[in-house]
Parts: C-alpha cells; structure tokens; sequence
C-alpha cells in the first residue's frame, strides 16, 4: 500500500512538474483602435474582450491586466463602407513583434467568426515564435514568419492598403494621416462630448449660420414652420430675436449668404402661403432681423456647389410642376433680387437633393438623393454613373398643394410634397449627407428616429465613405457645416410634435477632427 | 407559323427583351392607405347610393359608416412599378358573415367577419426606355382635365402621357363595358335593367330596359372612350390644354343604332397674382342610339362649360366656380341638346361628379363613400342639364380650418315642363376641423338645403327641406 502510495505521488509531482514545464505563455490584449463604423467606443470594449476570451489556449492563457504579461496584443479595427479589417500585432515585452495577422469580413455579421480565426492563428504564431524572440531572433523573421497564415481570401475584399486616394481634392483631406487611408480618429466626439444647447420649444425644421463674431459667438438662424428665431451661439443660445409668420404660411427653410458682398450675411426664408411662393429676406444686425424683402416667388437654398463660394440658388414653382423649371442662382442687385446662370438639373434632381463636386478629371459631376432616398451620382453630362445600396437623407419636411385630380384615388385634397436633406460638398471634396432612419416611413407618413452624418469621397467609380458620425437617437431635421471650424452643427428633434405638445429640438455640434 | 403565332412569338421575345433589360434592382415597396370614417345624421341619406328626391316625409337616419383604402405599389426600379390598390367598406351593424347574400360594403355587423375586400386599381405604370412617354396599362384611376364632369372613376384601359418641352402630349382608351361579361347578359339573352341608354352615357329619363343581346362573342357589344390630349404651358403660370374624346358603344346595337358621340374640348388656367382662374369648354356632337329611333340615331349638339376662381383674401382662400350643362326640353325630337354624361352600369350611378362645387346635398361631395347621395346625382340630370353657381371661403390658422360654401343650382331646361320653376335651391354648408396629426383630421359637417321652386307642389306641402350633419375623421398616408 505504500509503494503504490508512493507511486501515486511520484506521479503526480511528474504531473505537476510537468505542467509547470510546458511554459503558458501570458498574454494581454489591450483596447481597440477602431476607426469608422458605428458605436466605436463600445467597440473597442467588445473586440478586446472577444480577443481576450478566444486567445486563450494550451499555450496561451490571458490576463487581465498587463502585470505579468509576457506578450502584449494590440489591434485595431477598420471599417469601410460594411467591409472591416481587423489587425493585431503581438510584441513581447521588449517590444519585438511575436507575430502579426488580420482578418477581414463583409459585414457585420462576420465579425465575431473573424475574431476567431484571428485568436487562432495569434495563439498558434504566438506559440511558434515567442521562444524565437525571447532568444534574441530578429522580430523581422518572425514578423515575415507571421504575415503568412490570412485568414479572409484577400482577392475580393478591400484591404486598407490597397485603398486608393479618391481625387486629388481629397487626398488633400488626408494630409493629416500617415499610414492609414481613413482618418484613424473617429471624426466625431461621443454624445456626450459635443457640445449640445439647451432645449428648444417646439418642433424645428431648418437651420443656417451667419457671421462668427470678434468675442468668437456665432450667429444661428433657427427656423420652425411658423416661426424664425436668431440667436447667438457662445456657452448657449440667446434668443436676440423672432419673426413670425401669419395665416397659412409655412416656412420651409433658411439659408444664409452674403450676395450683395458687404461682409454681413443676409437670412434667406423661404415661405409658402397656399400655394404661393412669398419668401422673404432679413438683415440680422446684431439687435434684431430687419425684413429687406418680401414676396420672392422662389423656394431657395444656399449651396457652394462643388465646394466654392456659398451662393443663393432658386427654383420656381408653376401651376402643374412643384418644382418648376431649371435651377437659377439668386442675384442681389441694389434692393432687387433677380434670377441668373440657370443650372440644368439631372433626372431626379430638384433644388433640394443635389450638389456638385469635382471629378480627378476636373470634370463637374452632381451627386443627387434620389426620391427613394438612394444616393446618385451623375456626370456633367447628366448620365448616370453610380448609385448607392444604403439609403441617406430623408427629411419630415413637406409643404401640400391642391390635388383634387387624384382625390379618387389618394383620398386626400392634397398632394403631399417632401423636401430632402441638404448635400453639403467641402473645398476638400468631401461630400456630407445626412442619413435619417429608425421608425417607419410609409407613404406620407414619416417618423425617422435616428440619425447620422456621413462624408463620402468619389474615387472615379463610386463614392466611398470617409467618415460617418456615430448614430443618435433623433432626427436630424437640418445641419450646417462650419468648414472653417471643422464642426457639425446638427439640429436635432428631440421629442416629436404630439396632439398637446409642441415638441423640442436641441442643436448639437460635432467636432470633425 | 400562322401571322397570329409569329405575333405570339414576337411579343413573347420583346416581353423577355424588357425584363432582362431591367436593372437587378431589390424591389421597392411603398405603401399609401386612407380611412375615413362618418357618423351622419340627417333627412338625406339613407346608408347607400343615389338620387335624393326631397319628399314631404323625409325621416331621420343616424348610423355610421367607414371606409379603409390600401394602396400597394411595387416599384421594380426607377421606370416600372405594380399599383395595387383595395377598398373596404362597412356600416356599422349591416350584416357579418355575408348573412345578407351580398359582400362589398358590409362587415360591420357584430362578427365582423366578412368577404369584403374590393380590387379598386392595378396597373402597370412604366416610362418606356429613351422617349418621355409613360405608359399606365390597366384597372386605373382616370382624371379627365375637366374637373370630373366627363369621366372621374376607375376603369381598364390605357393611359400614355409624353412630356414635351411645350407640355405633354397624351392618349387614353378605355372599356367600360363588353355586353358578354354583363351580369345575366349571356345567360338570359337579355339585357338586364342597367343595360339601358343610362349605361351608354345617356340620361336615365330615356332608358328603356330588357333589351336583346344575341351575341356572347367578348369584344362585340362594347362601351368604349377614347381620348387625345395636348397641354400646352404657355408660362409658368399659363397653360391651355385641348381634347378629343370619343364615346362609343354598340352594347344595345341589336335593338338600336350605336352610339358614338365626338367632345371637343379646350381647358385653361392662369395664376395673376394672388388670383387663380381656370375653365373649360367641352362641345357634344355625334349620333344617340335609342330604342325611340330605331335605325335612325339621335342627333347630338350640347355644351358644357365652367369658370372657376379663387384668390387669397384676408387670412383665408375665396373659391367660385360656374357650371353650365346644357339641357333638353324634349328627348325625344331627332336633336338633343343635353349634355351627355357617362354612368356606371347602374342608371343613378354616375361615372362623373363636380367636386369643386364642395357642396355636400346639391351635388355629390367628395368624402362620400357608400352613403353617396346628391339632389342632382348624374349630372346630365335627367336630360335637364344644370346651371349652377358656387361660391367658398376656405381658412385655415395652424391646425385649425373652416371651410364654407354657398351654392346655387337650376336646371338648364325643365324637361317636363310640369315644374314651377327651374331653380333647385340653395346649399349652405361648412366645414369645421382641426388637425390632429399632419394626416390624421377630424372635422363637423353641416350642409342646409332650402329647396327651390322646381320642387313646389302642384297643390299640398312642401318637400321638407334636407339637411346633412357628420361628424368625421380622416387619416390618409
């Protein structure tokens, strides 16, 4: 009995000697960079934790903290339209890289099967080579030993690398980047990062910004469907004044530009009142909005097309067609306002969905949100070129005229007309559409309920995005771009219009970095 | 291959042609719908259809009725798509479990359960590749550009429009009726009630029921239209339009003469300031088929004509608008001058209307659903024609809105010529709403009819002046 007690112990000391023997290898996987998609920074948690819990194997285990840690694991996370590449180098404590690898994927839906496969041969490369640079093996050898397992088929998908510069006007856009083609800073703060104003009584529907003043403020024209507030924008918004409308008047947007080239910018509103155009122009000097004309019968918009000089553009409305004719460009001439260099629009195109950028060719193309809310792309010579999957813009905005021709049939003594969200193109090229989304959109009925920004840049075959702020939860009803500033200004519903409620919005800006 | 088979083969091979020519785009969907539903009480309706002919004892109906439409449009991509589109129909407590033998409009008896879902339109609507026609081929929907009073329904036919740089350029045809396909038309050899002149666009005051069809053949005893279009835009705010349209049926040709009756007419709008007018003038020519002239068709010479107006006026909107249709004293001389109007296969259900009126007794008003009652229900009336004058005031302060008319109606000729007078009434009616959501609306009707002398009695009372009040909520998307 003691010899086999004897033996027992013997062998399990072997056992344990053993195991001691077999040298685990500890490792730590530190936080993601991630860079585009949505949700970043709960990404970066997620994907560090995913790691964490598939790196562990019979020769690695993982920890959770650095203490101790003889091999660290750093990734970052890519993601480009839906395709995402995910890399992660393993560098031992001196700083050698123990291996290297990436996976790719499609959507995502692949992203947690990527991650697998990326622990496995981390684990598997790990294992092979941290004896190999624990004893002084140049990293290079095992960096090259490591690029060989790919885990995703490298032929049909995008890898970082191969990405291409889309224009010459956008390759300017990344000058701040070094090695990485898509900015490695998410572009926008988190929610609770960005500056957001005090809540606003009611539902509002437009917003535009005049001068930035010497103390650093800067003026807001906010307009709702009855009402256009100025205000000042510092540490919050002050109210400096209001104007109203009467009857049946709705307004449907406001716009800034400085036409008339004295350095002030005046307010362009334009109104319906039935179903005529009345829209009006302010001075806001500082104390007050001073009417400098009335009744233009003209919906209009301010654009820089292709990224130039912020311009006033006007389309007219006939007793057929809602949007009547070409697209004009407002002149300012003494007190008079009159309509030049008509613009010949692409099909689809109306005054409120398009823009123009500037091809590698130089060439001017329109980029235009289709009535089902796909983005199209067409060549000055008004050919089709491309059009996206995803849906953007979408706005809650609309204006109704008479249609008793089709009562039978729509039951309604209107005909509803939607607006569409503005198309704002950078002196970078960069091309910035809202995407509204969330609840349901069915006929006339719209509630959108979330929200975001998204840049694109045309790479000679189709537009690839840039960067896209992180989803909120509200509908963006309008937004300015403060391309001096960098910085989103995003109007915001932020509780729908109910049957004794007027609603709120909130004004939130977004630091473009 | 016989000539039909090669017509087969090619259209077979141009049908794939098309479909293969489409981008693989994912299918679009989009929805519309409507409900509406009315708790009326008055003398006037009765819970259905028809004319409303005042009487000295004119009860009190109270019930309410509602209406659902669901429209279905399934857009393949950016030039073709599938409009389908269905209509329910109840009054509360009518019947459930098609207990009464009939199914439309019905179901809102205790139950519920009920087979009564309508196909209203389905159609296809596609722009045909490099030219700027679009094409909707189909059960459709049709708007005559005469305000309703030639053709405001739905039909079978085919309806091509090409944008112009001066306009558009456009054509219809439609069938309203193949004799074979008419309820017990081929079964009894013998026309039923509604195939009478009525359903061949000719006033009801001269049908003439059981008629003799003899042949079952599809295609040979038809009721067809046929229309040309041109619209011109002179400016932004002018534009004149000009039509053809041709009424033809042989339904009854084995008893009568066919008929075939040519409208011409010119249409205009024009927008000075703050005022908005537009008008038309349609002028009748052709030949009546009658039983009363048998191998010797009806001359036709009639007019019909309108002027509408509205301008902003204070805080609100002022409407106007004239209608003149031509009467006939006597239907039965071998010219007739009434103006012809197309029916439904029902002699008193119109296949026209006057909405811009926006009276609610006088004439049939636009939110009618099944209760769909009028003092003048086709407007041909009864071969008197109609001279008639409406006036509105419509305004609307945010979410609030009150619309009012008056109207004034006489018939062009009395046919009879039994009655004191020709002038109908006079209509006072408003309506008050607010809105409650940007689509969802509710609003108090109230309509008051002060009967004119056409309805004064030889000797004994009076016709009791109808009235109409609803109450009424309508959500449309």
């Amino acid at each position: 009995m003691r010899k086999i007690a004897a033996c027992l112990i013997l062998l399990l000391s072997f056992v344990y000697v053993t195991v001691g023997e077999a040298a685990v290898i500890k490792a730590y996987v530190s936080e993601f960079s991630v860079t585009g998609g949505q949700n970043k920074d709960e990404l970066k948690g997620i994907l560090q934790t995913l790691l964490t819990t598939r790196l562990a194997s019979d020769a690695v285990t993982t920890l959770d903290n650095k203490t101790g840690a003889e091999v660290i694991v750093s990734g970052s996370y890519l993601q480009i339209g839906k395709v995402f590449s995910i890399d992660a180098v393993a560098r031992n404590g001196r700083g050698d890289v123990v291996t290297r690898s990436f996976v790719q994927g499609e959507s995502q839906d692949e992203l947690i099967a990527a991650i697998g496969k990326l622990a496995q041969v981390l684990a598997e490369g790990i294992a092979k080579n941290y004896g190999l640079t624990a004893s002084s093996q140049p990293a290079a050898t095992a960096a090259g030993v490591a690029t060989v397992p790919v885990v995703a088929p490298p032929a049909d998908i995008v890898r970082p690398a191969e990405i291409q510069k889309p224009s010459p006007a956008a390759t300017s856009a990344d000058t701040a980047t070094t090695s990485e083609i898509i900015r490695p800073t998410p572009v926008v703060k988190s929610a609770g990062g960005g500056w957001v104003s005090q809540r606003l009584t009611g539902v509002m529907s437009g917003i535009a910004l005049g001068r930035t003043l010497d103390n650093g403020e800067r003026e807001v024209f906010i307009a709702g469907n009855r009402t256009l507030k100025y205000y000042r924008m510092g540490e919050g918004l002050k109210l400096i004044a209001e104007v109203g409308t009467s009857g049946d008047e709705k307004i449907l947007g406001v716009d800034t530009a400085d036409l008339d080239g004295d350095g002030v910018q005046e307010v362009y509103l334009t109104v319906l009142s039935g179903e005529t155009l009345v829209s009006r122009v302010y001075l806001a000097d500082g104390t007050g909005l001073k009417k400098i004309a009335e009744n233009l019968p003209y919906f209009m918009r301010g654009m820089a097309l292709a990224g130039g000089k912020k311009k006033i553009y006007v389309q007219q409305m006939s007793t057929d067609a809602d949007f009547y004719g070409d697209v004009y460009e407002l002149v300012k001439s003494g007190d008079r306002y009159e309509m030049k260099n008509p613009l010949k629009l692409p099909r689809f195109a109306f005054l409120y969905n398009f823009n123009q950028f500037k091809d590698r060719e130089g060439k001017t193309d329109f980029v235009v949100l289709h009535p089902d809310g796909y983005l199209l792309v067409y060549s000055a010579a008004r050919d089709e070129l491309w059009r996206s999957n995803d849906k953007y813009g979408g706005s809650e905005l609309y204006f109704q005229r008479p249609d008793m021709s089709n009562f039978r049939t729509t039951g309604d003594t209107m005909r509803w007309i939607f607006l569409q969200q503005r198309i704002v193109v950078t002196g970078d090229g960069e091309i910035v559409v809202p995407q509204n989304g969330g609840f349901w959109v069915i006929g006339n009925s719209r509630s959108y309920g979330k929200s975001a920004v998204v840049a694109f840049a045309w790479d000679g075959s189709s537009l690839e995005e840039r960067w896209r702020t992180r989803q909120g939860q509200n509908y963006l009803a309008d937004y300015a771009f403060d391309e001096a500033r960098k910085e989103l200004v995003l109007m915001e519903v932020v509780k729908k219009e109910g049957l004794l409620d007027k609603g709120a919005s909130a004004l939130y800006i977004k630091k473009v970095e | 291959m016989s000539m039909k088979k090669r017509l087969l083969a090619v259209a077979a091979v141009s049908a794939l042609t098309v479909a293969t020519a489409v981008p693989a785009l994912a299918l679009e969907n989009e929805f519309h719908g409507l409900f509406r539903l009315r708790g009326i009480i008055d003398n006037f309706n009765n819970g259905t259809g028809g004319k409303f002919t005042p009487s000295v004892s004119s009860p009190t109906s109270n019930y309410i009725e509602q209406r659902a439409r669901l429209m279905y449009i399934a857009k393949a991509n950016d030039d073709l798509k599938l409009v389908t589109h269905f209509e329910i129909d109840s009054r509360w407590g009518d019947n459930s479990y098609g207990s009464n033998g009939t199914t439309r409009n019905n179901g809102g008896a205790i139950g519920a359960d009920q087979t009564n879902l309508e196909t209203k339109n389905i159609y296809l609507d596609f722009n045909i590749p490099s030219t700027p026609l679009n094409v909707k081929l189909g059960i459709q929907g049709f708007d005559d550009g005469y305000k309703g009073v030639i053709f405001n329904n739905d039909g079978a036919g085919l309806v091509a429009k090409a944008k112009m740089s001066f306009g558009s350029l456009g054509g219809a045809y439609f069938r309203f009726d193949d004799a074979t396909t008419g309820t017990g038309a081929a079964a009894t050899a013998t026309a039923p009630a509604s195939f009478t002149n009525s359903y061949l666009g000719v006033p009801a005051s001269s049908t003439t029921a059981g008629s003799v069809i003899q042949n079952s053949t599809p295609g040979y005893l038809t009721r067809d239209m046929v229309n040309l279009n041109a619209k011109i835009n002179i400016s932004k705010a002018v534009k004149v339009g000009a039509d053809y349209y041709l009424l033809y049926s042989d339904v009854l040709r084995q008893s009568q003469d066919k008929t075939a009756i040519n409208m011409f007419g010119v249409n205009a709008e024009a927008v000075a300031g703050p005022v908005t007018i537009d008008g038309f003038v349609l002028y009748q020519t052709g030949k009546l088929g009658t039983t009363a002239f048998p191998g010797n068709a009806q001359k036709l010479s009639s007019l019909a004509a309108n002027v509408g107006a509205k301008a902003k006026l204070g805080p609100g909107t002022l409407r106007a608008n004239a209608l003149y249709l031509s009467g006939e004293r006597s239907t039965s001389g071998s010219t007739r001058h009434d103006f012809q109007t197309i029916d439904e296969r029902s002699a008193d259900t119109p296949a026209h209307a006057f909405y811009p009126s926006e009276m609610q007794i006088m004439l049939r008003n636009k939110f009618n659903m099944t209760s769909d009652r009028a003092v003048v229900m086709d407007l041909n009336n009864s071969g008197q024609g109609l001279l008639g004058g409406f006036v509105g005031y419509d305004l609307a302060i945010d979410k609030f809105f009150v619309n009012s008319n008056v109207g004034f109606g006489a018939v062009a000729r009395d046919t009879t010529g039994t009655h004191k007078g020709d002038y109908l009434g006079t209509e006072i009616n408003t309506e008050v709403g607010y809105k409650l959501f940007d689509n969802l609306t509710t609003s108090v009707q109230a309509a008051y009819m002060v009967l004119g002398d056409y309805f004064k009695p030889a000797s004994g009372s009076w016709p009791v002046n109808p009235y109409t009040t609803k109450l009424q909520v309508n959500y449309s998307f």
